[in-house]
């Protein structure tokens, strides 16, 4: 294989991976823009409800804050894709990770207002009549805390470039390895019967060994132990909730066994491999199917239903509607994960048919 | 490159561990026990000989009082711990006298000494707040803000600064301007509360507000720092002080010229914090000030000069020539008050934020 010896930039960023940058980009806008604006809704809602008079200066400050987070946190979700997309090593790596930290020195500073924030309180009705104070105006100065996270971020800049460096090889072996994949022609095409006799048995073996630990053993000893361990930690929980535990980790077990089984198929076969794609696609459809058994198809009994954990205005959330989220969000990953699988297949089918090529030419020889 | 890599983010975790401790040390107390910071106001009963006795039968009194004193109180010279005197239970108010005397004795002799109150455990009284020498124009009071800091890190550069403000907020009289004081981690300090209002100010003051009000604002600013700095606060607060409460309703009429200003009230005014007789003439340089008082006309107060300069020109006049004393006449007596050089200064910056305000 005769490799590149360095790339330009160009060619570094057309070398990405889109799943991963998605994955990442989706991370950052609940992180940095869904949730800090779920927690605004529930600020004011709590400003609504409850009698916080005086103090409306303090929460709206607090407030404002996090929707300066939010709001000029933006360009860091798309950032985050770029950052993500590209593997350490990469000159577009190093470039995104230098305008993502540059960026955040703006945004450090956005979100302090320049590090003095200003906070109004009206105390007039929480004061005793004979010290009637009137406005209190609080001002917080964090100039030096700011200068602290700029030099950490200046800090995180050289790093980005100690880091380059030190990956810059292992990135240029991958590089090479994915071009060459690229651009081989294989003269033969396998069949999935062929594929099917090459794996690792190694891997599979590893992989049963893993899953029955986490999907079997686990679960069997928390549900046969725990109170046991209960007692000893001397910590009470209420049956109904213990009850629901145990039929949730037995359900996850029970109906495991099959994600074990095919788990040693998926890491037995290597990713490009057509019996890999098939296991997969296997493997992923059940996990479909276990979801959904594991929370008896949705019609799953929650301890205290009917309670409700939440009530905004018109909306009621109940602790069965924080499950069904869970299933839904479990639900959609698994589907993400199906089409990253088919993604992955084409990516490297080329390059498990070079090896299979060379490993061929290399048994040749050797006779 | 890979050791230097590995060396960069050793520096990197280590920097950020630093600084996520650095931040905990200093939110959490030292001693969990003990609430982070203390409060409290007060100075110690410690008074010059050569205060008046009128001044040292109040502040005495003041100080026995706050402390429900119910034992005997020694009168000591603060140098050597000299008795001057005992105050008994039993014969409070003629062993002050006594004292008194006592003290102005001592001070015949040492000018300079200092006498303080001592009560049970010879531990020093004390009490809320001291007053101090004051004159026909001006008040002084001192006490002091306690402060004791449980937190790890030194409170650096603790200020207080308090203001008379009228209801509009437009004139700003400063009555006192603290010194930066560092409080040591796990000590206590004292803040210097030493407040001198000039009554013709603060008159001014009052009077520079809404034509029908007579509403004093004290702005309170305390600030500091803390984290070595690093992180600092400034709170700011309004107490509205009803100087004139159970007043009835009144009505004020404000003509301002630059040369002229004239207040009238129909009301007379019996609660000032100062006695303020019927006519009062006040020269301060070229401004002639008369404040009239009385049940028939009610309150006037009419500053003016003749003519030839403004009001504000005149004053500035004369803080330049570098003298500050002004001239009362009260009922056919006439004497001549030395204000100090800030208490001058700021009367000229009330004349023209009052300008701005109404001119």
């Amino acid at each position: 294989m005769s490799g590149t010896e360095s790339t330009t930039l160009g060619q570094d960023l057309r070398f990405g991976s889109w799943g991963r940058g998605t994955v990442s980009a989706i991370v950052s806008l609940i992180t940095i823009v869904v949730l800090p604006f779920v927690v605004l809704y529930f600020l004011e809602y709590f400003m609504e409800v409850s009698d916080v008079e005086g103090l409306e200066g303090l929460i709206e400050s607090f407030g404002d804050m996090i929707y300066r987070f939010a709001i000029y946190g933006l360009p860091i979700v798309a950032l985050a894709f770029f950052n993500k997309a590209y593997d350490k090593g990469s000159k577009a790596k190093l470039l995104f990770t230098l305008i993502s930290l540059g960026y955040s020195l703006m945004w450090i500073y956005l979100i302090f207002e320049g590090g003095t924030m200003s906070v109004s309180l009206d105390l007039s009705s929480m004061v005793d009549e004979d010290f009637p104070v009137g406005a209190i105006n609080l001002l917080l100065s964090i100039k030096g805390f700011i200068i602290i996270m700029y030099i950490l971020i200046l800090l995180k800049m050289v790093i980005a470039f100690t880091k380059y460096g030190s990956n810059r090889d292992k990135y240029m072996e991958k590089y090479n390895t994915a071009r060459a994949d690229r651009e081989f022609k294989p003269s033969v095409n396998t069949t999935f019967r062929e594929d099917l006799g090459k794996g690792s048995l190694g891997k599979g073996l590893l992989s049963v060994v893993v899953g029955l630990l986490v999907i079997v053993l686990i679960p069997y000893v928390l549900i046969n132990y725990s109170e046991l361990l209960l007692e000893k930690l001397d910590y009470e929980i209420d049956d109904e909730i213990v009850d629901f535990l145990a039929g949730l980790l037995y359900r996850f077990s029970y109906y495991g066994i099959p994600v074990v089984i095919l788990g040693f198929f998926t890491h037995f076969y290597s990713a490009g491999n057509k019996a890999w794609l098939v296991f997969k696609t296997m493997s992923l459809a059940y996990m479909f199917v276990w979801v959904l058994m594991i929370f008896e198809m949705g019609d799953i009994v929650v301890p205290f239903e009917s309670e409700i954990l939440f009530e905004i205005e018109e909306y009621v959330i109940t602790s069965y509607e924080i499950v069904l989220s869970v299933i839904i969000i479990i639900l959609l990953y698994i589907l993400f994960k199906l089409l990253a699988a088919v993604a992955s297949f084409g990516r490297k089918r080329n390059g498990y048919l070079r090896k299979l090529e060379e490993s061929a030419d290399g048994n040749k020889h050797s006779d | 490159m890979k050791t230097y890599n590995a060396i960069m983010h050793t520096v990197y975790a280590i920097a950020v561990v630093g600084v996520i401790v650095f931040v905990a040390a200093g939110v959490v107390p030292d001693n969990l026990d003990e609430f982070p910071l203390e409060f409290e106001i007060g100075t110690d009963s410690e008074y010059p000989v050569t205060d008046s006795a009128d001044l040292f039968r109040d502040n005495i009194r003041s100080a026995l009082n706050e402390n429900n004193v119910d034992y005997t109180v020694q009168v000591v010279q603060k140098s050597n711990s000299a008795l001057i005197h005992e105050i008994t239970p039993s014969n409070q108010e003629g062993d002050i006298d006594d004292s008194i005397t006592e003290i102005e004795n001592l001070a015949l002799i040492d000018e300079d000494a200092i006498v303080v109150l001592k009560g049970a455990d010879n531990k020093t009284l004390v009490q809320s707040m001291i007053m101090k020498e004051s004159d026909e124009m001006s008040i002084s009071i001192f006490t002091e803000i306690r402060i004791r800091n449980e937190l790890r890190y030194d409170l650096m550069d603790i200020d207080l600064g308090i203001s008379l403000l009228n209801d509009k907020g437009t004139v700003d009289y400063k009555i006192l301007e603290g010194a930066p004081t560092t409080i040591k981690a796990g000590k206590s300090a004292a803040l210097p509360v030493s407040l001198k209002v000039n009554m013709l100010n603060a008159m001014l003051t009052v009077m520079s507000g809404s034509d029908d009000s007579l509403d004093l604002i004290l702005g309170i600013e305390i600030s500091g720092k803390y984290f070595y700095g690093l992180a600092g606060a400034s709170v700011y607060a309004e107490v509205n002080i009803d100087v004139f409460e159970g007043m009835p309703a009144i009505s004020m009429t404000k003509t301002v010229t630059e040369n002229r200003i004239e207040i009238k009230m129909d009301e007379k005014l019996d609660d000032f914090p100062i006695d303020l007789p019927e006519e009062i003439n006040i020269t301060v340089g070229d401004v002639d000030i008369t404040i009239k008082n009385d049940d028939t006309d009610g309150l006037s107060l009419v500053a003016e000069t003749d003519g030839t300069k403004t009001i504000v020109e005149a004053l500035k006049e004369k803080y330049d020539s570098g003298d500050y004393g002004i001239e009362i006449e009260v009922e056919g007596t006439t004497e001549t008050l030395e204000l100090d050089k800030d208490s001058f200064a700021q009367l000229i910056e009330i004349m023209e934020a009052f300008m701005e305000a109404f001119a």
